[in-house]
């Protein structure tokens, strides 16, 4: 599932199972390639929850979770944060930390 | 006018390009079509897909999103519940092979890590992908290079492609042009040269944030610049960026050289801030020029 979620919304959307917040911004350039690489890992894997969080629209989400810079990736399972990532990530290295948050 | 002066005969550029693609590692096409739709088409559904659950006698293929549980002497694999995609290894590449071909209510052992794991699949469900609409490119809410919002599926597809065109492009320029910025030191820049990019810069900037965010830059106050850029005043700043400017001036002058064009009236550094970005351009045309006489 994915989702476009503002921050009031965001507990309650993330409380249950395994969600990736991707915190991007509309012009951002590595956002944009970084959402083609979501988009395939969850395209073949539709049990994992993408929340995509836009932190110009909903400005609060950089504050709560000191976003310095985008496109920051956090992992939550049942609504807690397990790890966190920054940058551009190839496939391999987020199905690498995917499987570490649910199988490690 | 530009003072700095190009101190050399001029750059054999399609020695580097030879140089770059006779690397092992070297990109040498453009994205393919076909591929970029299909990463576009995929991106565009991965919100609309449902999982069906399939009927009791229909084995588990490959991307299915099963249910089971394992139980054995490794933690790991010691699992009252479990729900995923099976082929890409995301668990176990043995336990999600194993459970290919296998039905809802079968148990069964394999082998994991050299060790016995016994497997039972409560449920089977198959992804449901529809087929992509305008309406569902339009609601992704992406604007493409341009800044235009992307709200069909054909311009979503088109997107996808220059971006990756760009990726492209732009890797193999850095790589073909980097040795030749090595190559060719250009230290002696006219300090006039700096000035006149720095009042264009500031210029730039003084418009910009007056024009989108209402804030004149001269009038900011000293704290207000601290946390904006770490200088004291917007004049600060401009003097910051100067070796920015030596830099820009270094890649128009070899960038000049490397396209036949020479840096006067429209395309003078100095006397329009856009000029060095319009060479990039105009050198991302020649490399893709490259790149298709490469395919030929």
């Amino acid at each position: 599932m994915t989702v476009y979620i503002p921050e009031e919304e965001f507990d309650e959307t993330v409380k249950e199972g395994f969600w990736i917040a991707d915190f991007c911004t509309d012009h951002c350039g590595p956002c944009k390639i970084l959402d083609l690489v979501l988009g395939e890992i969850i395209y073949d894997n539709p049990e994992i929850n993408l929340a995509k969080c836009d932190i110009e629209k909903s400005p609060a989400y950089a504050e709560r979770f000191e976003i310095t810079g985008t496109p920051t990736l956090i992992f939550f399972l049942d609504g807690e944060k397990k790890a966190e990532m920054s940058g551009i990530q190839t496939r391999e290295t987020l199905e690498l930390t995917i499987s570490e948050v649910l199988f490690g | 006018m530009l003072k700095t002066v190009f101190p050399y005969e001029g750059i054999d550029y399609n020695t580097y390009v030879k140089a770059y693609l006779g690397k092992e590692d070297a990109l040498r096409s453009l994205p393919d079509r076909e591929e970029c739709r299909a990463l576009a088409r995929k991106n565009i559904v991965k919100g609309h897909i449902t999982l069906r659950k399939v009927p009791a006698e229909e084995p588990v293929q490959q991307g299915d999103t099963v249910t089971f549980s394992c139980e054995s002497g490794l933690l790991k694999y010691n699992r009252p519940k479990l729900t995923l995609s099976v082929g890409r290894g995301l668990f176990s590449r043995a336990v999600e092979d194993a459970l290919i071909g296998r039905t809802a209510g079968d148990t069964f052992v394999t082998e994991a890590d050299q060790c016995p794991v016994r497997v039972s699949v409560f449920e089977i469900r198959r992804k449901e992908v529809p087929e992509p609409t305008d309406e569902m490119a339009a609601e992704m809410g992406v604007k493409n290079m341009k800044q235009e919002p992307v709200t069909t599926v054909a311009g979503y597809e088109e997107m996808i492609y220059q971006q990756k065109r760009m990726e492209i492009l732009q890797t193999v320029n850095y790589y073909v042009t980097e040795p030749i910025f090595r190559d060719y030191p250009i230290d002696s820049i006219a300090e006039e040269d700096i000035q006149a990019l720095g009042a264009l810069e500031e210029q730039m900037f003084y418009e910009m944030f007056l024009r989108d965010e209402g804030i004149d830059l001269y009038k900011e106050s000293k704290e207000a610049m601290q946390e904006r850029w770490g200088c004291d005043s917007f004049r600060d700043f401009i003097k910051m960026r100067e070796d920015w400017y030596r830099i820009k001036i270094r890649q128009c002058l070899i960038y000049g050289q490397i396209l036949g064009i020479p840096l006067t009236g429209e395309m003078d550094p100095t006397k329009r801030y856009e000029v060095l970005s319009e060479l990039s351009l105009k050198m991302f045309d020649k490399t893709e020029e490259v790149l298709r006489r490469q395919a030929l």
